[in-house]
């Protein structure tokens, strides 16, 4: 193998995609680690409901693509804010009420998913199906009105602030990724799913170019250009909000001193929630066009991997920082395609440079080595993207692109 | 003689006269060991024996062999205030270890391992020796240990969120590794024990001592699970208590004072990752003795935070509470199986939703009592020699009593 292979057009174009939905799901993660040093492990679920929102709407309702996202987005607005408002904002502040409330929704809606599941077990349909997914639609919606009154600050004075420790609020993030993958598994079932080709544009599908020379000719497919062109303007888009809004400069306050960005008349909590939004919208989106790149991998558990890894670039980028995330997700892409090939292609040159000082046992052994190897590498591309993410955190936990001493996680 | 008895389990709680601790203790390990009596077939020859069938025997074994493995946890995410979010790689390693041990056969050509398109193959088992059980427990434990401190390298340094993602990454690395190198762990299909080629232990039976198979509804199995519990139980409170345990509690409330105090914050880091892994590999071995089967699929991080919970639920760093935790959690994990019949109505939780479970749990729990609901507490683990507790309990109220600071009057200059 040859590095002109390993780096041939058809890796190149992966990696540049998977870059740009990584980078989509990392500042999720990025933003919200930014003002609350939380590693949100509930932000991979939320890009899983996007898609599996976007999918029901296509599937359902038939309409266009583009509707469906916008739908996924605005509904993981809502679960991000809902996420915050049920998990976190309680270990950040203490307001008995309004927590019971937030808690005892949580719940309700767990039970109602199980019976959901039970009634479809039992193939039970008619009045009693209709009651539970009513239920199941209206709570959410009674907690999200309760959740924007608490960002408005109409739901009276909380009782202060909890200093809760972040090992308690990472043990939750892990909690509400547990809860919401097994609640959507009792709604939507374990099975693998795809978007229904009908409903992807015709242009997905057509080569826009073809570059390179044959062998290593690739086609840059319609979806392709689609997720490079919308992860460049969400990111512009999202910078632009950040640097030049009167929102974005609460977020940059909040991010940098929480007390005194609250004594400026900032309200914190808010800012939070908005945040969360903004995320949860981006992964809504990364989610759709995930689902799309890779076809037929819709499931409850599809968002653990992709967002371990986003999590992996928002670190590798520099904690906190938008162009970061974009540099480390196609990091990360490029990290996860060429991985396998580039250790195939070192231990090959180990090998011949072993052959070269004459140990031709370490030579026959390495190249044995490679040949058992080989057929498998491509099941280690996620580890590549774990090993670069280590690397990155003992050897540079500022990022690559940060200061030392700057912002880390 | 006094100072004797702080070296035995309990001791501690013997010299300073808890004897409702005591007692607890005692009638605990008394009921664990009469259970499968209690709930035995009077009628059978050997009532006790037959008991080890029961349901209920099975559940404790699960929760027994859970146990050890939370315990391995607690000593990292309790002792040291880490959270440890790879540990499965120990549970996964020992019981991968203890499967590749017990399928090692000599044949004609050398040695093989009975795994993957190997399964069929035929020879004599290099473990097949009698009681070969303790010494693939101490091969599995001492390797897990050894991934322990090879872990530990890189992640010495690391505190809070870097350490739990670090972990993590490892262990989804070695998750990896694990799931398509067929060639010892089975891949996806995992592997599996035939009767051949389980481990025994020594029995007493019909007026004489013979070898048993082990499975996980022998009695033998119950009572070694038993005593290592009983061991790990014994070993955590040790160190708990030892100058380790001490170093390790300064190491969780604060690692810069902890280091500023002349305390070897590496060294004793490495001590607690290797004790953590040595029990996840015993507990892992443990493991696929009960299990019968080991898929390198079914042991995801998952199975890390499953046993998280229970030691999140019952207390980080209480080892009263770790038990009562996987006890609640593990049983809990069986009683979800069963179908509750109410008015007519046929009410189960699917278990699907099991996981449901342990996600509000972790949810709940910390939210409400963050310490677990059986802290670390008055009750346990005295960081001080007895005759210190004594001087002190001799000692009038006020001495020892600390009061809230009073405000001074140069506070803010």
């Amino acid at each position: 193998m040859t590095l002109a292979e390993i780096f041939s057009w058809p890796h190149v174009i992966d990696a540049l995609t998977l870059g740009a939905l990584y980078a989509l799901i990392a500042v999720g993660y990025t933003m919200v680690y930014g003002i609350i040093q939380l590693i949100n492990f509930a932000h991979g679920e939320v890009f899983m409901v996007g898609t599996y929102v976007a999918l029901l709407a296509v599937l359902h309702t038939g309409m266009p693509l583009v509707a469906a996202i916008a739908l996924a987005m605005l509904a993981c607005m809502a679960l991000g804010l809902l996420i915050d408002f049920t998990a976190y904002l309680p270990l950040r502040r203490r307001s008995p009420g309004v927590d019971a409330v937030s808690i005892a929704g949580l719940t309700a809606f767990a039970l109602l998913a199980v019976a959901y599941f039970e009634l479809g077990r039992r193939e039970v349909t008619g009045l009693p199906v209709l009651l539970v997914t009513a239920a199941l639609a209206l709570i959410p919606l009674g907690l999200l009105v309760l959740a924007l009154l608490s960002m408005a600050g109409r739901l009276g004075r909380p009782k202060g602030q909890v200093a809760s420790d972040r090992l308690s609020a990472l043990i939750t993030a892990i909690g509400m990724s547990l809860s919401l993958q097994t609640i959507a598994q009792l709604l939507w079932t374990a099975d693998y799913r795809a978007f229904p080709a009908s409903a992807l544009p015709a242009f997905f599908g057509r080569t826009i170019w073809t570059v390179g020379e044959p062998p290593h000719q690739a086609a840059i497919l319609g979806k392709e250009i689609v997720i490079w062109v919308a992860a460049a303007v969400l990111m512009v888009g999202l910078g632009a909000l950040v640097s030049f809004t009167r929102t974005g400069r609460a977020m940059r306050a909040c991010a940098q001193d929480k007390e005194t960005a609250a004594l400026m008349g900032v309200n914190v909590n808010s800012v939070i929630g908005f945040t969360f939004a903004v995320g949860s919208a981006m992964a809504a989106i990364a989610g759709v066009l995930y689902a799309v790149k890779v076809g037929g991998n819709i499931s409850p558990r599809m968002g653990y991997y992709p967002g371990v890894i986003a999590f992996a670039a928002a670190v590798l980028g520099g904690i906190g920082s938008i162009r970061g995330a974009v540099a480390g997700g196609l990091v990360i892409g490029i990290t996860q395609s060429v991985g396998g090939g580039v250790t195939l292609w070192g231990l090959e040159r180990l090998a011949h440079g072993l052959g070269a000082i004459g140990w031709e046992g370490g030579r026959a052994g390495l190249e044995r080595l490679v040949a058992a190897l080989a057929p498998r590498i491509s099941a280690y591309d996620f580890a590549f993207a774990f090993g670069l993410m280590i690397l990155v955190i003992l050897v540079r936990p500022w990022g690559l692109f940060g200061k030392p001493g700057g912002k880390r996680a | 003689m006094r100072h004797l008895l702080r070296f035995f389990p309990l001791g501690d709680a013997i010299a300073a006269g808890r004897w409702g601790v005591v007692l607890s203790s005692v009638a605990v390990v008394a009921l664990l060991l009469a259970l499968p009596w209690l709930t035995g077939d009077p009628a059978a020859p050997s009532r006790w024996l037959s008991g080890c069938e029961s349901r209920v025997v099975n559940v404790t074994l699960f929760v027994v062999v859970y146990a050890v493995l939370a315990l391995g946890l607690n000593i990292v995410v309790g002792y040291t205030g880490l959270l440890d979010l790879g540990y499965v790689t120990f549970l996964a390693t020992g019981a991968i270890v203890t499967f590749d041990l017990l399928l090692l056969v000599r044949t004609p050509e050398g040695l093989a391992l009975r795994v993957g398109e190997n399964a069929g193959l035929t020879g004599q088992p290099v473990f097949g020796f009698d009681g070969s059980i303790f010494v693939i427990m101490l091969i599995a434990g001492t390797i897990c240990a050894l991934i322990g401190l090879l872990r530990g390298i890189p992640t010495l340094k690391l505190t809070g969120d870097y350490y739990a993602i670090v972990t993590l990454g490892i262990a989804e690395i070695v998750f990896l590794v694990y799931l398509n190198e067929s060639a010892f762990t089975g891949g996806a299909f995992g592997m599996k024990l035939d009767f051949a080629a389980r481990p025994t232990l020594p029995w007493f039976e019909d007026g004489q001592w013979r070898w048993v198979k082990l499975y996980h509804d022998t009695g033998a199995f119950y009572l070694l699970a038993l005593a290592v519990l009983g061991l790990t139980v014994v070993l955590s409170d040790r160190l708990d208590r030892s100058r380790i345990g001490r170093a390790w509690a300064a190491i969780r409330l604060d690692e810069t004072a902890a280091r500023a105090c002349g305390i070897d914050v590496s060294r004793y880091k490495m001590i607690a990752f290797a004790v953590s892994g040595f029990l996840g590999g015993v507990g892992g071995a443990l493991y696929a003795i009960w299990a019968g089967t080991v898929a390198a699929k079914s042991l995801d991080i998952w199975q890390s935070i499953l046993i998280l919970c229970a030691v999140v639920l019952g207390g980080m760093g209480s080892i009263r509470g770790v038990l009562l935790g996987s006890a609640m959690l593990f049983s809990l994990r069986e009683l979800l199986r069963e179908t509750i019949s109410v008015g007519g109505l046929e009410l189960r939780v699917p278990p699907e939703a099991s996981f449901l479970v342990y996600g509000l749990l972790l949810i709940f729990v910390m939210r409400f009592r963050p310490k677990g609901l059986f802290p670390r507490g008055s009750g346990e683990s005295v960081p001080v020699s007895v005759r210190e507790e004594k001087e002190l309990l001799a000692a009038p109220a006020h001495l020892y009593t600390l009061a809230p600071a009073e405000p001074t009057e140069t506070g803010h200059g």
